[in-house]
Order: structure tokens, then C-alpha cells, then sequence
């Protein structure tokens, strides 16, 4: 409230801006991506000869004859600029350089616009147009491919989950590995959802805070890779940094009004291979009580089962095609903004709306965004809020949960038809019993209906979101000011869900059903300052330095109301429960900082940085809680050292950096606590199952940095190049223990992880014409990481659910991060595999290393083309290497669901093995339900190559000519035909998505009943008024 | 201008209160040791975790698809694949119990060092001592050799310890805490202590039998042990009548907390009698197929506790389903679940009325004459093998609610295995008296305590079992399947493999002192001489 009082005021000042008419204005020139002044510009009335010079502090004086309207002022290696007289007397100008590779203007951390090329580190910008027209609702999918050494995973949950992103590797063990997200110089939270379970229980998927901003406000996205980049931002981001910069109001022609209108259809992009031969059985006949389809060809008998008397016949009937609908997204955005000389104010308004793949499935996410920018002398303001709104209806239940629909269809008899429940249609039940109608009686084996899933186990979550800001500058003289900001993110959400009375297993005191609702409300906010001090300061030696200090406070709440056992079946409420159980916890943890930033540069051609800042964190013990960190870089423009102005190296590049980032932990960790519930009379206290840890210390993660940039053949052709290497240290990690200590986690600091790996962008501008243009960027990365220490006890650390018994993905001192452990074939010394006394393949008995899942390498190709008004672009990703388990095909196959089963039903030979008991070759028979059902546990039999090449992106727009839309009263209208996840060009995963995630936690590398990608196509139409 | 400069400091740090850091992070949710005395609290919680396996979680993974599997008192309807009824090793279903019973142990031990010199807290100590015994007594005999963390020598990382040391100090610990009580001074309340409610001479009974349970385990590989920790165990004073029997009741708090039996019902799970339960049960007793208990197929004689113990199957069928049949053949003619014998109704309630408070058995009093009747078979302790025998048999027909006692034990119609009921009558093959007392001792067991019922098995290969139809043959590929001979029959659970991961320099260690087959599910315990008391022939 406080903010918006603040903003009209700022907004009434505006209008006070009188100016009297003179002739003689007078101005300074500045360079619009430093702020440092321009010397030796020429300043020139249009049309005449009258003209001047500004001096060395860029300033310049010029009497005009009184009917003169434009003033222009051009230098060079900077664009000439045009700028209306009117009533002005002052006319400071700021001009742009004049090469549009050159002399990019990046924004880094802390929010400093920096000259790309005097950094020593690598950043990597897009701008949102990027993101908006061929859209993804979560802006992170946005990002894949586009930039090199980021890995994004898709969530499996559709466009309300959340997607995993990762730079440079993975460093930690025991916490996340994403990058920390900034918006507007704000750190936002941005936490992710999907959980390590394997058995699911109840968990879904509610999103990433970076999802909740909205693509059509953001003007540009700047990853901030490493730890140099980064380590202003201090603890938060070891892990690199998304740096988001939404939109100011611009000037523009007409009233500055854009409507975007983006509307999209989607469809699985692939889908598994079933078999339509074998229907519900075992052992090649009919069985009511079998899960599967081992039973007989289906023959079109008559059969009894559950769900009536029919025909067993392939039904013809899908789940992908019967029970999954179309997806629709559509998602309208306003934008009004301008701006005058002093003020500039934006209003975004998004609304988007999808109806998800899976019916009774919604999502939708409304999104005002209003900022306003003023100057009033020495002082200037920036003002942002953003409120956001989410209303999420029943999202998909993950993994092993009895909810998750595609699970359960890889065990749904081939028999069985979608019909068949949809008789039962709207309670989904038997009438006799209020059970799920089920085509088996056993709750064994997730036979749960997809309509019982989706139309009973509901759940809905509405998420309320303010994210703000107000910046205040003043400018005390040419070259000090000071900066002092407060930002807000405060958010709101209630999640409610259900398990419909009836639903089996989960039974309290004989009552079936079950509600939930939980509240959790966060609020982070960050109260800054930044003095700034730049000028020359001898001949040739420019200088900026900062200091400044944050102050970062978050505080949650989390509470819980629970009905266990609905007394009035299917009615949702809290008293309504045999047992209920309640929970209200709270967090809060504090941050406070002082930092400074130096930066010097010599003559344009030498850039040093220099950086250091110090935390102070209430997570910590007080002994180690203040901790410094520093980082320095620096670059060499090797074209401007050695004055190159001709032949085909039009710019070349060379830096290095070196930093170091320290990180806190969460609250609570250093004392230990009692858990208590006070049951039948008796308060019930029971201690953590980890040790604590009262002498805790900082993380540390060290890296270097070197790179290099040339551009060629002026500026058409350019390679950006980046070797790093980083270790992370002291890392504060839950390590597992011996039971036999009594606790089955020590907190430590321990560790020793090292990522190295090189990244490569290539920008090609290969065609140059007047109306056609071919632009080509191409990304790669390689990361390589090494995990060189532990504890002393401990050289080993499993990273995923630990009752998950044939896998564990771990980190392992030697090992990879991410190596995955299972049983494999059993082998003799030759290699063989040894089948037992049945001819199925035994089962090592213990396990050992089958793979890791971190890519080799990853690649994305983006092309554009212009023709005219008519555009043409699309990105393919590729990532090569990297294993996965595929859960579902050994789901599928176990079952004989899965086409690839049906060979070997009436007898088969497993080959190429040996009999263990007697060495000799194997020609026992067995049939395929004994052999799939016999590999099934063993791991090694399901780990696939995760590969893949997918044709990501595709957007075909045409601009319509201006003569056409200014006669239908429009500035510009394009019309673009999009397409997301189009097709995968390779995978070798079997039709299910081989970069598939139930989990955005460390566990990757398992997949088990996820949704499959989906395909979006749609246009999107822009109307410029 | 100061002005100016001023408001913009105040809105930066204005907004922040300058509170002490070490305040923020306390945490407000939960207490610390220091804000009230836990120790009663955590006993209280003990008490009902080491009973229960801590709700149905573990119960299911480690009591029904463990135990009761290997004690052939249960079977169910398998899911999926070849699994723990095939002698497989899941230890996706081990680890959370091989996890918490070193913490329980672990929080026991804390509490016997914090009171161990405060004279008020003597007989929470020795409650202490008897829980921490009873928690990895039924471990060790699960799993075997394993880690024992003690109170007294305190290592960051216990070492694993053999099952003989384990044993030893068993015996130790149970005969100090027996002596350690003090009726003069406080104890739980009658709600912390929910097996006995706060009464110490019911303690010091159940701490003796368990001694007793323990002495006798021990009769093969040291008899003589076995003699002085018995008489030791009886002459300190063992359960006398059912009032002392140790039962835990269910917390009934929200998901898991009912009496476990009663939740796999509900998710369609149906236990079912296994064809060695069945042949120990058919014949025995020469009492009729009661005439209130309609069934198409059944045998014409049966013990009465057989159709209370398991109901008539839906296709009007009373008979078991053979242990471990493979994949293919489970739930097939003819042995389809429809036709096989269900967990009956008395257990587990009826439909819409199930027990769901039904309280877990722990150690009952037919057990102790069980294992009284023993001792004196084997020549020790006071009182005839016959009587404590007739005892035990008579407080079991109380407990399941039948008649027909006097009949019954004069009775020497035999069952399938060829043993009667009756004390004297020794004739014919499989009709010891030590097969009459460990088949009623199993059939007494029934369903709670199946874990003693599977160490007697291994112990002295009785009661007659059906040796498994398809066993793991990755370990059971060359293994006998001969029911009189032990190693038919799986002998442990093996330690999850996250301890070879995790823990790898004393899990080796663990594993030599395991013995020659390691870390397999055909390997020995300590106590466990492949001995074979089974005279039957069928």
C-alpha cells in the first residue's frame, strides 16, 4: 500500500515539468551502455551548418536559431541520433554503439547494465521475445537449447509442474542444484516441486516460483553461469544465476498498446507400442484375478469379469486416445505502456488458460504487472508490482503413487476398455460396494481407474503472489550516486486434496477417504543499497567501484488440516474426519551482507573486476557466521590492443576469472528437536533421524574461468568459447550413516565436487540481404564432474529414495555424480548370461555401476530466417549420453502390456545364454511372461540410453505490411504459426520420453509412469495499436 | 539534502528491526531436551513402535512379507513377480526397520545413561533395559549378526556384533533389570504404559519369560546356557495365567495405526492358510468339523481352533494354499484364492465391524508353558513337561474361544504330520512329545508371535512345514527340498544393501563373523545347529 502512494506521487511530479523556450541548449552525451561520457561528439541542427563539439566531459553547448527542430549528433562507433528541439533547453543524449554485436549490454548481477565485453566471465542473454511467441507456460522450457551448459528437464506433470535447470553440473549433494532466480535485481523464490518418491504417496507437483512470471512481461533473461558472474549474490548462487529483467515502459508511436494472443493445442508427442493380440490372463488363459495380459489371443469370447459380461477382444480403445482429450492453452496478454523523457510507465495484464491433456485438469494463471519509472531532478524512482494468481485443478500424481494414471495403464489388461469404466459414470463405482469399479479385486498392482483418479482424487491449489519493488536513486553529483531499494515476494497458497470415500488402502479406523489442506504462505524480502563512484580517473583509465549492503529476511509458514476417514462418505470436510490432525510450523531465516565491487579499465582494451562481499546468516553458529567471499576477472579486447580495424577479425576477446562463493544452510539445523504428538493421554516425543550439527560452517564453491570471444568477417560470424572448472567444498549435506549410530543422517561439512567442462556459441549470420536473412546459433556444451571426496567415513552417498531397493543413484568419491547402481545379469567369465534350471536369467546379488545419468553433451541449433515480412525459425536440442531407467517398460513389459512382449508367448529361448547349474548352452524353453517377469528385478535390464535429439521449436511468422495495418488503424500486426516438442528425430527409449523426471530433486535418471511430452501447436498474434 | 539521504537509509534498513540472529533461528516448532523431561514420553513411544514395527508401514514389509511368510502361518496374493514367498531378497522392505532399530536402541540407551544415577528414575531405567532387549531380540533373529549399540562403551560407529554376544548380553541385561525395580519409586503412568499400565511386577514377569524365550533358543548350540538362563528365567518368576500376558494395544491414530491385520483388508490383501497350517491342524484332536460351520471341502476332523482361526473360502473350500508357489502358478487350479482359507473373522473382525483395536500379542502365557514343558522335556526346571504341556494347549482353546479341551488332549487321533494331541501317546512316526508341544506352540502363536513360531522352525526344524514350491535359485538352485531336512527352509533375512554401500568396512567385518555362507538367506544364525527333531513321514 505504501508503494502505490509513493508511485502517485512520483506520478503528480511528472506533470510539473515546465520548461521555458531559449536559444542556446546546452546537454551532455553519455554512452548508453556505461554511462560514461562521450568526448568528440558532433552536435549538429538539422538542415544548417550550425554545429558544435562536446568536450571532454561530454558536455556541449549550442546556440540554435529559434525555428531549429532537430538536433543530431553522431560520433564514431556510435549510432547517429535524431532528436527533437521543442521547447528544450537541455538536452542530454545518450548514444548507442554503433555495432550490434560489439558492444552488447548485458545486465549482471546486482541488476549493473555492463559492456559485455569488459567482462571476464560468460553470460549468456535472450530476450523475451524469445519466449513469447513460441511460448511454453513455464518460461524455464523456454530456455532449453538456447543456452550453453544449461540443462533443462521438462517437467513430466505438464505445464503446471515444474522443470529442472541446471549450470555447469551438479555441484551439491545434500541440496539443490537449480539456480537461484533474480527478478529485477530481487532474488525470488523460485523452489520446485516434484518430490524423490518413488511410491509417490500423495505428492504432486505444484510448480516453480519461475513459472510464475509471466514470459510477455520479461525483457530479457541473462544467465549468469558461474561463480564469477554470480558471487555478488553470495550464498544463494553456487549454482548460477537466472537474472530476469521485466519490462519498463518505452516510447513509442501510437498509444503504445500491444495485444498478444497466443493459443495452442496439445497432444502426447509420442507414445509408447502396445500389443493387441493377448488380452487379461496368465499363463495364456483368461483370469478375472490377473493384473496383466498374459492370458489368451483374444479371441472374442465372452467373459465374466468385474466390470460385466464382454467380449475378450482387443477393445481398439486407448487411454492416449479415449481418455486423454486435446490440450488447449490460451494465453492473452495487454500491454500499455510509454514513456516521456523522465517517466515511463508499463501496465501487463496476462491471462493464460489451459485445459489440460487429462481431463478435469486446469490450470490458470492471471498476471498484472504494472511498473513506472520517473526523474525529477537529481532523484529517480522505479516502482514494480506483480501480482500473480494461479488456480490449478487436479494435478497429476506422480511415480508410484495408486492416482498416477499412466502407471496404472501399463498394467491395464489390454481387454479392458475405457468404456468399461466409463459405464460407471459420475461416481465411478461398483454400486454395491462404493469401491472403484476395477477390472481386478486385489489392490494390489495399481488397478486403480483413470476416472476414479481423475474425477475422484481431486485436488485444487490457488497461489496468490506479490512480487514488488521501489528503487530510489540519487544522483549527488556526475559520478556518485547512491542507490537504495526494497523488494518483496510474498506469496500465498492453499492446496486442497482429496481421496474419495471408497478409495482402497487408505482406511483409519475403518472409515475410507481422506481431506487435506495445507496453507503455506512465504515472504522474503531484500532491503538493499549500492553507492556508485565512477569516472576517468587518470587519462585512458575509466573506473567504476560500488559498495553496498543487503539485508535479506524470509519467513514461512506452513499449516496443515487433516480429515482422516470421512464418517459422511464423500463429503470434504474437517470435522467430518475420525481423525484429525493438525500442524502450524513456521521458518524465517535472516541474510545481511555488505559487498563492494571494483571495475577499472584501461584505454577500452583492459578490463579488471574485483568483487568481494560478506554474509551474515542466522542459519549458522554464531562462530562461523560471517563469512567473505571474493572474485576477480578481467579481459582483453585483443582487437582493440592491437588496433585492428581491417581483414576478417573484426573483435577478439580474451578473459579470465577466478571466484569463490560461500553458502548458508536452511533454519533450524544446529540444535536437535524433539518431534511430539500427544496420542491416547501420552505425549509422544521422538528425535530426528539426524544428528545435528552445532559447529556448522559455510559452503564454499571455488571456480576459474577462462574464454574467449572472436568475431569474424565484420561481425557475421562469432564464437564465444568458455573452459571452467569448480569445486564446491564444505558442503553441508545430510550424510548417510550407519544405522547402527542411531541416527541414519550426521549433518556435516564435507565434500569435495568438481565440475569442469567447456561451452561453445556460435553465431552465424550466413546470408545478409536486403530481404532475405539466415541467422544461425548453435550451443554445446560438455561438463564433466568428479566427486573427489566425502567424509573420512564415508565415500559414498545415495542420492535417491533409499526404499527404492534395485537402484540407488549415488555420488560416489571416484565416481560421477549421479552413478546408478543395480543388479545385473549374472555372467559367466566369458560374458554370458546364466539362466537358471527354468531358462530365466538370474540376478547378480550385488550391485555395481550401471551407468551415469549427467549428458555427455548437450547441443542446440536455432535457425532463423526473414524473408521479407516472413520469418522462419526453429531449434532443435540434442543431448548425448547419460542413462535412464525406464520404469514404465519394465512396468509394461512385466505385465505384457507393451508390444514388445508379445514375441515368445508360446515359447522362447533366452540366447546367447548358459545354463548355471550344468555350464551348458541354454536351450531350456521358457515363454515370455516367465522371462519379463523374471528380469523385471533386475536393473540392468531397463537402463536405456537417454540420447536424444528432439525437434523442439518452430515458429513461422509473417509481418504484415505496415501500410496494411495502418489501415486498419495498428502500428503492426504479426501472425505466427508455432509449434512446441514437434517430434523427437532420435530417442531410443521406446515411444516413452527418455528425459522424463518424476523428481526435480538430485535423484534424476529414473523414470517411472510419467506423462509423455506433449506436442503444441498453435499461432500466436500480435496487434501493435 | 541530508534529508534525503536519510529517508533513503531508513527505508532500507528501517524496514528491519535489528533482532539477534541466534533468536531467529531457534526454532519455534519444536522443543529441545531441555524444555521438559522426554523420558518418559520416548519409553512411552518405544513401547508402542517396538510392538507395533511402528504402524503398518513396516508392520506389512517386515512382519506379513517377512515373518509370516517363513513361519508358513500366512500366505497372500501376490502382486507382481517372485518375491520374499520365493525366498528373494526386497530389502526395499527391510530398510526402514533395519534403520529404526538402531535408533530405538539407540534412544533407550540414551535414556538408561541419563538416569543411570538418578535413584528416581530406577525402574524407567529397567523398563529401559528389558524394551531395549525385547526391540533387538526380535531383530537379531531376523537378521543375525548385526550392530548392537550399547550404552556402556559408546563408539560414533557401533561395530556389527555375533548373534552369541548379542545373546549374552540379552541374558545380562534382562536378569540386572529384573533386579533393578523399585516398587518405592515412580514409574509410567497407567497411559504411558500401555502393555501393563504401570505395573511393575507384571514387568518383571515379562522380562523372565522373555528371558525363558531367549534361554530356550539357545538349547542346541549351548545347553548349557540353556539350562542356567531357564531355570534362572523361571525360578526369578515367569507369567502365570493369562492376566500377565504382554499385549500392545494399536494407537488407533489416524493412517496405519489400527491393528495392522485389519488394514491389508482393506486394500484387498486377504491372508491366507497355507497348506502346512492346514496339515498341522487337520485330524489332530479327533474332534468333528463343527456342524455350525458350513463347508463343502473340508476335513472330517480338525483342531476347533482351525475354522476359527481360518474361515471357509468363498468357493465353500477349507484348505491352505502350498508356501511359495511360483508366479505362474499362484491363484490357478487349484490353488485359486477363492478356494483357499482366508485369515478368519475372530482375528480380524467381520466386514464393517473389523477389531481395528485388536491388540498386538507379544508374549503370552501359553508361550511360557510352551516353553516350560520344554525345559522340563530337556530335564530343567521345575514342573512336568505333561502339565505346563495341557497348560498351554488349555489356555490357547480359551483364547480362540473353542471347547472340547478334555476330548482334545486325551485324543491321539493324529494330524497330517502324524501327531496327536495327547501327551502319552507316542506312537507312530512325526509323534515326539517335543513335535506335541512345538505344534501347539506354533498353532498357540498364532498370528502375532509367527517370528517365534519361524525360530523354532530353524532351530529344530518343527513343527512339520511344506518345503516352498519355487525358491530363489540364485541361492536354493542346489538346496534340498526334503522337509526333514533344515536347510530347506530359508534361515534369515539379509542385511539391506545399503549397509555393503554405506557401511562397508564393518559390514565386512559383520559378514566373516556370519559365517561361511555370508550374507545369504541360507545362512545359519548362531543359534541355529541345522538341527532336525521332525520324525514325520509325510
Amino acid at each position: 500500500m505504501k508503494k502505490v502512494t509513493l508511485f502517485i506521487v512520483l506520478m503528480l511530479f511528472c506533470g510539473l515539468q515546465a520548461v521555458l523556450a531559449q536559444k542556446t541548449i546546452t546537454g551532455k552525451v553519455t554512452d548508453v551502455s556505461d554511462g560514461f561520457t562521450l568526448p568528440g561528439v558532433t552536435v549538429v541542427v538539422k538542415g544548417t551548418t550550425t554545429g558544435s563539439v562536446t568536450d571532454m566531459n561530454g558536455n556541449y553547448s549550442l546556440k540554435v536559431p529559434a525555428n531549429a527542430e532537430i538536433l543530431i549528433f553522431s560520433s564514431i562507433g556510435y549510432e547517429t541520433k535524431e532528436v527533437s528541439v521543442g521547447n528544450l533547453v537541455t538536452i542530454d543524449v545518450t548514444l548507442t554503439p554503433a555495432s550490434k554485436l560489439l558492444d552488447e549490454v548485458v545486465v549482471t548481477a546486482l541488476g549493473i547494465s555492463r559492456d559485455k565485453k569488459a567482462l571476464g566471465y560468460a553470460v549468456q542473454e535472450l530476450k523475451g521475445d524469445a519466449m513469447t511467441e513460441t511460448r511454453d507456460p513455464n518460461v524455464v522450457n523456454s530456455l532449453n537449447g538456447k543456452i550453453a551448459g544449461l540443462e533443462v528437464k521438462q517437467a513430466s506433470t505438464g505445464p503446471s509442474g515444474s522443470s529442472r535447470m541446471i549450470i555447469r553440473g551438479n555441484n551439491s549433494i545434500g541440496s539443490n542444484n537449480q539456480p537461484l532466480v533474480v527478478v529485477d535485481g530481487i532474488p525470488i523464490n523460485s523452489s520446485t516441486g516434484g518430490t524423490d518418491d518413488y511410491w509417490g504417496n500423495r505428492s504432486v507437483d505444484r510448480g516453480s516460483g519461475l513459472a510464475d512470471i509471466s514470459p510477455d512481461d520479461i525483457e530479457s533473461v541473462s544467465v549468469l553461469k558461474g561463480p564469477a558472474a554470480s558471487a555478488l549474490y553470495g550464498s544463494r548462487a553456487g549454482n548460477g544465476v537466472v537474472m530476469i529483467t521485466t519490462k519498463k515502459g518505452t516510447k513509442k508511436k501510437g498509444v503504445g498498446i500491444t495485444f498478444n494472443t497466443n493459443n495452442t493445442w496439445e497432444s502426447p508427442m509420442e507414445t509408447p507400442d502396445f500389443q493387441n493380440i493377448y488380452g487379461q490372463g496368465v499363463n495364456g488363459a483368461f483370469d478375472v484375478t490377473a493384473a496383466g495380459s498374459w492370458g489368451g489371443k483374444m479371441d472374442g469370447s465372452s467373459v465374466e469379469t468385474l466390470m460385466g459380461t464382454k467380449s475378450y477382444s482387443p477393445t481398439g480403445s486407448d487411454l492416449y486416445k479415449d481418455f486423454l482429450r486435446t490440450g488447449f492453452t490460451s494465453t492473452n496478454s495487454l500491454e500499455i505502456g510509454n514513456s516521456t523523457d523522465n517517466t515511463t510507465l508499463r501496465l501487463g495484464v496476462t491471462r493464460l488458460d489451459n485445459k489440460g491433456v487429462v481431463p478435469n485438469t486446469k490450470f490458470q494463471r492471471t498476471s498484472f504487472d504494472l511498473r513506472g519509472t520517473s526523474k525529477w531532478g537529481k532523484l529517480s524512482a522505479d516502482v514494480k508490482i506483480n501480482y500473480i494468481k494461479h488456480v490449478t485443478d487436479n494435478r497429476l500424481k506422480l511415480a508410484g503413487d495408486p492416482d498416477n494414471i499412466f502407471q496404472n495403464y501399463l498394467n491395464m489388461p489390454r481387454s479392458v476398455a475405457m468404456s468399461d469404466y466409463e459405464k460407471y459414470a459420475p461416481t465411478y463405482a461398483f454400486p454395491e460396494t462404493g469401491a472403484p469399479a476395477a477390472y481386478i479385486d486385489t489392490y494390489g498392482g495399481h488397478s486403480l481407474s483413470p476416472y476414479w483418479s481423475a474425477y475422484r482424487n481431486t485436488n485444487n491449489d490457488s497461489k496468490d503472489r506479490v512480487i514488488g519493488f521501489l528503487a530510489l536513486q540519487y544522483d549527488f553529483t556526475k559520478w556518485l550516486n547512491l542507490k537504495a531499494r526494497y523488494g518483496l515476494d510474498n506469496t500465498f497458497t492453499t492446496y486442497s486434496d482429496v481421496l474419495a470415500s471408497g478409495t482402497p488402502y487408505w482406511f483409519t479406523q475403518g472409515y475410507s477417504g481422506d481431506y487435506r489442506v495445507t496453507q503455506e504462505k512465504t515472504f522474503e524480502q531484500n532491503a538493499d543499497f549500492l553507492l556508485t563512484a565512477q569516472g576517468n580517473l587518470v587519462e585512458k583509465v575509466k573506473g567504476v567501484f560500488t559498495f553496498g549492503g543487503n539485508v535479506m529476511n524470509a519467513k514461512g509458514s506452513y499449516q496443515l488440516s487433516q480429515a482422516q476417514g470421512l464418517v459422511i462418505p464423500d463429503f470434504y470436510a474437517i470435522p467430518n474426519g475420525v481423525i484429525r490432525e493438525s500442524a502450524y510450523t513456521t521458518t524465517e531465516k535472516e541474510i545481511r551482507s555488505w559487498y563492494g565491487t571494483g571495475s577499472l579499465s584501461y584505454d577500452n582494451w583492459a578490463y579488471l573486476d574485483v568483487t568481494g562481499r560478506n554474509d551474515v546468516s542466522s542459519t549458522l553458529p554464531a562462530a562461523n557466521r560471517s563469512y567473505f567471499y571474493p572474485s576477480v576477472g578481467g579481459s582483453i579486447v585483443l582487437s582493440e590492443l592491437l588496433k585492428i580495424k581491417s581483414g576478417p577479425v573484426s573483435f577478439a576477446k580474451v578473459r579470465a576469472s577466478w571466484a569463490q562463493v560461500g553458502n548458508d544452510t536452511g533454519p533450524y539445523m544446529l540444535l536437535d528437536y524433539y518431534n511430539i504428538l500427544f496420542v491416547n493421554g501420552v505425549l509422544t516425543a521422538s528425535p530426528d533421524n539426524y544428528k545435528t550439527n552445532p559447529d556448522l560452517k559455510p559452503e564454499n564453491i571455488k571456480s576459474t574461468e577462462l574464454g574467449f570471444d572472436v568475431r569474424l568477417f565484420n561481425n557475421r560470424l562469432g564464437f564465444d568459447f568458455t573452459w571452467y572448472k569448480k569445486n564446491a567444498f564444505n558442503q553441508i549435506i545430510k550424510i548417510a550413516v550407519p544405522p547402527a549410530t542411531g541416527y541414519q543422517y550426521n549433518l556435516v561439512n564435507a565434500g569435495n565436487v568438481e565440475n569442469k567442462g567447456i561451452e561453445l556459441s556460435l553465431n552465424a549470420n550466413i546470408v545478409e540481404q536486403k530481404d532475405f536473412t539466415w541467422d544461425l546459433v548453435l550451443n554445446y556444451s560438455k561438463n564433466t564432474n568428479k566427486i573427489i571426496e566425502l567424509t573420512d567415513n564415508t565415500n559414498i552417498q545415495v542420492l535417491s529414495d533409499p526404499s527404492v531397493s534395485f537402484l540407488k543413484v549415488v555420488a560416489e568419491v571416484g565416481g560421477l555424480y549421479g552413478d546408478i547402481l543395480g543388479y545385473t545379469y549374472q555372467r559367466n567369465d566369458k560374458g554370458k548370461i546364466l539362466v537358471d534350471d527354468n531358462g530365466i536369467p538370474l540376478k547378480s546379488e550385488k550391485m555395481s555401476k550401471l551407468g551415469n545419468y549427467q549428458p555427455k553433451w548437450m547441443m542446440g541449433l536455432s535457425n532463423n530466417f526473414s524473408y521479407k515480412g516472413v520469418s522462419l525459425s526453429f531449434l532443435i536440442d540434442a543431448r548425448y549420453g547419460g542413462k535412464i531407467y525406464m520404469g514404465s517398460i519394465n512396468s509394461g513389459a512385466s505385465a505384457g502390456t507393451l508390444a514388445m512382449t508379445l514375441d515368445g508367448r508360446d515359447g522362447m529361448i533366452v540366447p546367447d545364454a548358459v545354463v548355471k547349474s550344468t555350464g551348458a548352452d541354454n536351450t531350456i524353453s521358457t515363454k515370455a511372461q516367465a522371462y519379463w517377469g523374471g528380469i523385471a528385478g533386475i536393473t540392468e535390464a531397463w537402463m536405456y540410453d537417454a540420447s536424444n535429439i528432439c525437434f523442439r521449436e518452430l515458429n513461422l511468422g509473417y509481418t504484415l505490411p505496415s501500410e496494411i495495418a495502418q489501415k486498419m488503424k495498428l502500428n503492426s500486426i504479426k501472425v505466427s504459426l508455432v509449434g512446441r516438442n514437434l517430434f523427437m528425430i532420435s530417442s531410443k527409449t521406446k515411444g516413452f520420453n527418455p528425459d522424463a523426471t518424476y523428481s526435480t530433486g538430485n535423484a534424476q535418471g529414473i523414470e517411472y509412469g510419467t506423462m509423455p511430452q506433449m506436442r503444441s501447436i498453435g499461432f500466436n498474434l500480435n496487434l501493435n495499436f | 539534502m541530508k534529508t534525503k539521504i536519510y529517508f533513503l537509509l531508513l527505508i532500507v534498513f528501517g524496514l528491519f528491526s535489528c533482532s539477534d540472529l541466534d533468536e531467529i533461528n531457534k526454532n519455534p516448532n519444536r522443543p529441545t531436551g531441555d524444555m521438559y523431561d522426554f523420558s518418559r514420553s520416548q519409553i512411552s513411544t518405544l513401547l508402542r513402535a517396538g510392538s507395533t514395527y511402528n504402524g503398518a508401514d513396516m508392520w506389512q514389509r517386515v512382519k506379513s512379507l517377512h515373518i509370516d511368510l517363513y513361519s508358513q502361518m500366512l500366505d497372500e496374493v501376490p502382486s507382481g513377480w517372485t518375491n520374499t514367498r520365493n525366498y528373494f531378497t526386497n530389502d526395499g522392505w527391510t530398510i526402514s526397520y533395519w534403520n529404526s532399530v538402531p535408533g530405538w536402541v539407540s534412544s533407550l540407551n540414551t535414556l538408561i545413561s541419563l538416569g543411570k544415577d538418578d535413584p528416581n528414575r530406577v525402574n524407567t531405567v529397567a523398563l529401559s533395559k528389558i524394551w531395549r532387549v525385547y526391540i533387538q531380540s526380535q531383530a537379531c533373529d531376523l537378521f543375525g549378526v548385526m550392530p548392537f549399540p550399547s550404552y556402556k562403551t559408546i563408539v560414533d560407529n557401533p561395530p556389527y556384533v555375533s548373534v552369541q554376544d548379542q545373546y549374552k548380553e540379552f541374558f545380562a541385561e534382562l536378569d540386572e533389570a529384573v533386579k533393578m525395580f523399585d516398587p518405592a519409586k515412580g514409574f509410567l503412568n497407567s497411559n504411558e504404559d500401555m502393555i501393563f499400565g504401570g505395573d511393575i511386577p507384571k514387568w518383571k514377569k515379562f522380562a523372565n519369560s522373555l528371558r525363558l524365550r531367549l534361554a530356550i533358543r539357545v538349547s542346541e548350540v549351548d545347553a548349557t546356557l540353556c539350562k542356567q538362563q531357564a531355570e534362572a528365567a523361571i525360578t526369578a518368576g515367569v507369567m502365570e495365567s493369562e492376566a500377565d500376558d504382554a499385549k500392545c494395544p494399536p494407537s488407533n491414530q489416524g493412517w496405519g495405526n489400527d491393528y495392522n491385520y485389519t488394514l491389508l483388508w482393506a486394500w484387498g490383501e486377504t491372508q491366507h492358510m497355507t497348506s502346512s497350517m492346514e496339515k498341522l491342524l487337520t485330524g489332530i484332536g479327533g474332534i468333528d468339523w463343527p456342524a455350525t460351520i458350513p463347508a463343502a471341502i473340508k476335513p472330517a476332523k480338525v483342531d476347533p481352533r482351525g475354522p476359527v482361526m481360518f474361515d471357509v473360502a468363498s468357493a465353500d473350500s477349507w484348505k491352505g494354499v502350498p508356501p511359495g508357489l511360483h508366479p505362474d502358478n499362484v491363484n490357478q487350479e487349484p490353488n485359486k484364492s477363492t478356494e483357499i482359507s482366508i485369515l478368519g473373522v475372530y482375528t480380524v473382525g467381520p466386514e464393517g465391524a473389523r477389531k481395528l483395536s485388536r491388540k498386538y500379542d507379544l508374549l503370552l502365557y501359553d508361550e511360557v508353558c510352551f516353553l516350560k514343558a520344554e525345559a522340563a522335556l530337556r530335564g530343567f526346571g521345575p514342573g512336568s513337561a505333561k502339565a505346563e504341556y495341557e497348560k498351554g494347549v488349555t489356555s490357547s482353546f480359551i483364547r480362540w474361544d473353542v471347547t472340547g479341551i478334555s476330548a482334545y488332549l486325551a485324543s491321539t487321533d493324529k494330524n497330517t504330520a502324524g501327531t496327536s494331541a495327547n501327551f502319552d501317546d507316542v506312537a507312530g512316526a512325526g509323534n515326539t512329545q517335543l513335535e506335541k508341544i512345538i505344534t501347539q506352540k506354533y498353532i498357540s502363536l498364532f498370528p502375532d508371535v509367527s517370528i517365534e513360531a519361524w525360530s523354532d522352525k530353524r532351530r529344530l526344524n518343527l513343527p512339520r512345514f511344506d518345503v516352498c514350491a519355487y525358491r530363489d535359485p540364485a541361492t536354493y538352485g542346489s538346496a534340498p527340498s526334503d522337509i526333514k531336512n533344515p536347510a530347506s527352509f530359508i534361515k534369515r533375512v539379509r542385511i539391506p544393501a545399503s549397509e555393503a554401500v554405506n557401511n562397508t568396512v564393518e559390514y565386512d567385518k559383520g559378514v566373516i563373523l556370519m559365517g561361511p555362507g555370508g550374507d545369504r538367506t541360507s545362512t545359519i544364525l548362531w543359534w541355529d545347529k541345522n538341527m532336525n527333531y521332525c520324525t514325520s513321514t509325510e
